[in-house]
């Protein structure tokens, strides 16, 4: 059975932001809403300065918190480990956003249009599938892995910082690259179980 | 090697400060998804549910009537306000197994039916020829309100994304507040509608109440400075930022210290005239407002956790 995950290698990351720019054409996501988002932080004093550099989006995790907290069913996983959300099932209680403890869930108040011109025909087509006061996240790019492709950010990402594959394979990528670099999980404690690993 | 003259020629250039969107800083975040329609519709459901059970003991129908509609009316106003879907508001009721939301809908559902046969029941517009059945619906109409009264703790202990609220002490903080809440109302109510009662063993209950919802206050900001930083942040925000005027003046002082000290002062005194209903429903509308302050400055200050370690 595949269970499709990430790694994310925070040597190759130079936070150019290119996957979340990726991420925001491929689901029309209208402003201020990120499914990928670069989370940045500067930290010490000159000489000694250290940026770092942390792609997030939905961690897909085994253990999901926002299955089990959301009262609507909206979201649910799949037997591959990717969680998907329902936008017709979601009634706006917005518990999935406390519950989440990787901030991945955003919620569409309002959709305002980019340009003061109003609104572009790509936005009129994702203003169409009625997202408006609903929750809303990255689904992994399912309908491009589905037909052999790689999530948006991966196949965008200028350093190779992103690899998706199968976690269940020990001979994919992703496995190997977890088993000889040491990768982890954000907020492992939590036993939430993501599928997306960091590489030190 | 940099030579020192470089290190000074460098340490006097103006600091580099690259401006980092909100959205890609990572620091403490206070929610912003629940605000005060919501804490109504905790607040409704708190007061009306500790006002029904109350009543039910003290055999009051006047009471169970006004808290069920509290519960039946405004917190379920105050519900689909919150939700930008109202219309897909029954789905709520799909995951009982997993969703603290989706029992407590339950519990209101269970307590829309239970709890106006009870009162029909009382009033006598329904009749069962079996004592022992009425006291079933009776029972168990004070367990769904229960239910309603606990759930919503529980619906914060599972917030994951906010070390305030999630914490084992919220639900039974949460319970205190609301039987605190149903006595404050329940005095009003008897002062209000000048019914016979005995507002000296009522003041001895109501000070028990009150002052089980302080050391409870008291034990959740303690322990929540010592769980982790997050939740010592937003124990800073209550006590010291932003919600210190609203948490100290309005849920401590005017909420837990005045009405204990009003019904303090009228158990000792133990006379009638001190220990009236005025009196005592003046502490009872402080503790009614002071809890609405208090659960107003707990949901916003819920702070999420950060995914890294921001210091």
């Amino acid at each position: 059975m595949i269970k499709w995950g990430m790694t994310v290698d925070l040597k190759r990351c130079i936070g150019c932001q290119t996957c979340s720019v990726a991420c925001k054409m491929k689901n029309g996501t209208p402003p201020g809403i990120f499914f990928r988002r670069v989370l940045e932080k500067q930290t010490g004093k000159y000489p000694n300065v250290k940026r770092t550099y942390i792609t997030m989006s939905c961690m897909h995790c085994a253990d999901p918190p926002c299955v089990a907290q959301c009262p609507s069913g909206a979201f649910y996983k799949r037997a591959d480990g990717v969680v998907l959300f329902d936008t017709n099932k979601c009634y706006g209680a917005r518990i999935c956003r406390m519950a989440c403890p990787y901030d991945a869930i955003e919620f569409i108040e309002k959709v305002e249009p980019y340009y003061p011109q109003g609104f572009t025909p790509i936005e009129k087509y994702w203003n169409n599938q009625s997202r408006e006061g609903t929750a809303a996240k990255c689904d992994f790019c399912i309908d491009l892995v589905e037909v052999g492709e790689k999530p948006a950010c991966v196949k965008t990402c200028p350093t190779d910082a992103l690899k998706f594959g199968d976690l269940n394979d020990p001979d994919s990528e992703v496995s190997k690259l977890i088993l000889d670099r040491g990768g982890y999980q954000l907020r492992a404690e939590l036993g939430t179980n993501p599928s997306v690993y960091y590489l030190p | 090697m940099i030579s020192n003259e470089a290190t000074k020629r460098m340490e006097s250039m103006p600091v580099y400060d690259r401006h980092i969107p909100e959205t890609c800083e990572i620091h403490y975040r206070t929610q912003t998804d629940w605000k005060l329609v919501e804490v109504l519709a905790i607040y409704f459901g708190g007061v009306g549910t500790g006002l029904y059970i109350l009543s039910q003991l003290f055999g009051y129908t006047g009471g169970m009537i006004v808290g069920y509609l509290l519960v039946m009316v405004l917190k379920n106003i105050a519900h689909l306000l919150a939700s930008s879907k109202p219309f897909r508001s029954i789905r709520v009721l799909s995951q009982p197994r997993t969703s603290w939301i989706s029992r407590g809908s339950y519990g209101i559902f269970l307590f829309a039916v239970l709890g106006l046969l009870d009162i029909a029941l009382r009033l006598g517009l329904v009749r069962f020829d079996n004592a022992a059945l009425s006291m079933i619906v009776s029972v168990l109409a004070g367990i769904a309100a229960f239910v309603i009264m606990a759930y919503i703790g529980f619906v914060f202990t599972e917030a994951r994304n906010i070390d305030f609220w999630h914490s084992s002490i919220v639900p039974v903080m949460f319970i205190c507040h609301s039987v605190a809440m149903g006595y404050a109302l329940l005095i009003v109510l008897l002062a209000l509608t000048q019914t016979q009662a005995d507002f000296y063993m009522l003041a001895w209950q109501f000070l028990i109440s009150l002052a089980a919802s302080a050391l409870m206050v008291y034990t959740f900001m303690s322990v929540m400075r010592h769980i982790s930083k997050s939740a010592d942040e937003a124990v800073r925000i209550l006590l010291h930022g932003k919600l210190a005027m609203m948490f100290w003046a309005g849920a401590i002082v005017a909420g837990l210290l005045v009405p204990i000290c009003v019904t303090g002062y009228c158990y000792l005194t133990g006379s009638p005239a001190a220990c009236s209903g005025l009196t005592l429903s003046i502490a009872g509308m402080l503790t009614l407002l002071g809890a609405l302050l208090f659960q107003l400055c707990f949901v916003r200050a819920g702070v999420s956790t950060p995914i890294v370690n921001v210091d």
